[in-house]
């Protein structure tokens, strides 16, 4: 039931994700997708393998549910976030669409908690909002800076 | 990340490759725009990362990479290894503006060439393999080396559709 319902929120952001018309060009979108994707895998071995401070549940439908959301919505998440922060033009409203954002990528974090997916052991939810944060800012300066290099090619035009 | 637990030949092996992999990458004249190199580089970085954490990770351990089965600071370092390795392949490919067979022949030796390096990296203790083989390596590189190359010309074709279009304004 899990897996499936992680299956269905998966094929729902893929398909709003392609057929929503995106604000940033197709380079920017694969950029953001592959840097994204080498930052989630680190980021969760990190948490999962080093430090042990997640315990995934090694039931097979949990365990896909968790690289699932490890490996397409987190990131798939964020590029979306991406493309749709460009259409606010005030710095307040960036903010609170940020705060919401991050809000809702952490509550698909908390459902897999709930469900006994990942156990946090010694983590706090507080912890994962802050890392989910940096990984935000880390990636938004990144891409600012492709996007720079895209520009001064004539790539993009912004 | 956790640092190694001794320093030792595969440490070794890792720095003396990026050394001279990258040393060859800036000595090579420049044939692409940067923002091309880049996303070529890492695409081929974030391929090896995603093998690595699915093959070698948790469920699935097939093979460990350096000193423990841990995500180790070295083995960043050996996608690091990677990302040239996506850069002569294109590079090559470019170069030699390859058609027809000779294109299957570039990948076949590619895949040879990698699966040695692979080899040589067992060698020296980079790589340890607990249900892997050398016969998965060079079909694992069969099938990603033809991948990068449809990547490439993607990437290729993506970037000069953005140019015409600004172009055309």
């Amino acid at each position: 039931m899990r897996l499936v319902l992680f299956i269905n929120i998966m094929v729902v952001s893929l398909i709003s994700f392609f057929v929503l018309k995106k604000r940033l060009s197709m380079l920017e979108n694969i950029f953001l997708l592959i840097v994204l994707e080498f930052i989630f895998t680190s980021y969760c071995a990190i948490l999962v393998v080093n430090f042990e401070l997640w315990e995934v549940n090694s039931r097979i439908d949990l365990f896909i549910t968790y690289k699932i959301f490890e490996m397409i919505i987190l990131p798939l998440f964020f590029i979306s976030y991406f493309n749709l922060i460009t259409l606010f033009n005030l710095w307040w409203k960036k903010i609170v669409f940020t705060v919401f954002s991050l809000g809702f990528i952490y509550s698909l974090e908390l459902l897999l908690v709930q469900w006994n997916v990942i156990t946090y052991e010694g983590w706090y939810f507080w912890q994962s909002i802050i890392s989910l944060s940096i990984i935000l800012l880390v990636v938004h300066l990144i891409h600012l800076n492709f996007s720079k290099l895209l520009n001064k090619e004539g790539v993009i035009h912004r | 990340m956790i640092l190694p637990e001794q320093f030792d030949q595969n440490e070794l092996f890792v720095l003396t490759s990026l050394l001279i992999f990258y040393s060859l990458l800036f000595w090579l004249p420049n044939r692409f725009p940067l923002s091309l190199i880049i996303l070529m580089m890492i695409s081929s970085a974030t391929v090896a990362r995603l093998t690595d954490h699915l093959l070698s990770g948790s469920k699935m351990n097939l093979y460990s990479i350096m000193d423990l089965d841990k995500y180790e600071l070295f083995d960043f370092f050996t996608y690091l290894l990677y990302a040239p390795f996506g850069y002569f392949l294109v590079y090559g490919y470019d170069k030699f503006k390859l058609q027809g067979i000779s294109v299957l022949l570039y990948i076949l030796v590619w895949a040879l060439g990698a699966t040695a390096f692979g080899e040589i990296s067992l060698l020296f203790g980079v790589f340890k393999y607990k249900e892997w083989e050398a016969s998965y390596s060079f079909t694992y590189y069969f099938i990603m080396i033809s991948l990068m190359l449809l990547v490439y010309r993607f990437f290729k074709r993506s970037y000069k559709l953005h140019k015409v279009e600004i172009y055309n304004r």
